[in-house]
């Protein structure tokens, strides 16, 4: 599985040993990063937009603007990701294609297991489909 | 401070609890929904919260839904609405102090009442630390999303309410 991931400056540490952690685990690593997090977002964004890629990650200090950013495009669920339950639950209730993770909350060990879980969970569809299509009309 | 709060139907208990603290601390809070806990839909009241923001209606909005991902996403998709959707209290801060976040959400079986307590308290006391790169940073976040109905028209749910109750979604 190929998966795009971007940092800025601040979350460049976290990024590259989330980055070498996935790509020993076999997953193909696309680094969209850029110091400006609005653009290291929109990279991630475009990636998957164009297809191909199905999963993103950022990093920064705390998550909170690639959240902004990346959900602020139609289609796009991002998940600002800071334990276990909701790196896999956003993927099996909300579809996620994007999660967001926090250089200055999250240490390294749980980060490269939350971009793990994310990565290797499915989305359960079914009833769960009214709502990503409500999100869809929204925006 | 006036506050808009909404959740889904997973933790309509919980969110009861964070508006009581709210009021408890002196604020006004418009309850959008959902009050019980009978399957619903969380962008139905992501929205509503957002659409007060962003109408300047309330002064901030807070979101809980299982893990807050979707609840706030779907308040993220209003235009003006910056949402965070938090774990801890330092998250909340930065959210206000560097992008001025209007939307404070979190997972309702995620983290517990008193940390949510924690959490909406000093989201509350934080003020926006403006500096230019702030400031552009949110102004590009604001012009992201061209103008469009979801903020005055009340039925854009209507077709997948129906697509629902007629069982068009099954697992």
């Amino acid at each position: 599985m190929k998966v795009a991931i971007a940092s800025n400056a601040v979350g460049k540490e976290l990024k590259d040993c989330v980055k070498a952690y996935l790509a020993d685990k076999g997953y193909e690593m696309v680094d969209l990063s850029d110091d400006d997090i609005f653009e290291a977002t929109m990279n991630v964004v475009k990636a998957i937009k164009d297809g191909g890629i199905t999963r993103g990650i950022v990093v920064d200090d705390y998550a909170v603007a690639p959240f902004m950013i990346a959900s602020k495009n139609h289609g796009i669920v991002c998940a600002p990701t800071y334990e276990d339950y909701t790196s896999s639950m956003t993927r099996h209730h909300n579809s996620t294609q994007i999660i967001a993770l926090a250089a200055n909350i999250t240490a390294p060990v749980l980060s490269c297991q939350l971009a793990e879980n994310f990565c290797k969970t499915e989305y359960d569809g079914g009833r769960h489909q009214v709502r990503i299509d409500m999100m869809n009309r929204i925006l | 401070m006036k506050i808009a709060i909404g959740c889904d139907h997973i933790v309509t208990d919980i969110k009861v609890k964070a508006a009581e603290f709210l009021k408890k601390q002196g604020h006004e809070v418009i309850d959008v929904g959902t009050h019980d806990f009978i399957r619903t839909h969380y962008p139905i009241y992501g929205r509503k919260v957002g659409v007060l923001v962003a109408k300047g209606e309330v002064d901030l909005g807070v979101c809980i839904c299982g893990t807050g991902i979707g609840i706030n996403n779907s308040a993220q998709k209003i235009k003006g609405v910056r949402a965070a959707c938090v774990t801890d209290v330092q998250t909340a801060v930065a959210a206000k102090e560097q992008l001025n976040a209007n939307v404070i959400g979190c997972g309702g079986r995620v983290v517990g009442v008193g940390t949510i307590e924690y959490i909406l308290d000093a989201f509350l006391k934080a003020k926006y630390q403006p500096t230019p790169e702030r400031d552009v940073l949110i102004k590009k976040i604001d012009n992201m999303i061209p103008d469009n109905d979801a903020i005055e028209n009340d039925h854009i749910f209507d077709e997948y309410n129906k697509k629902w109750a007629e069982g068009y979604y099954h697992d």
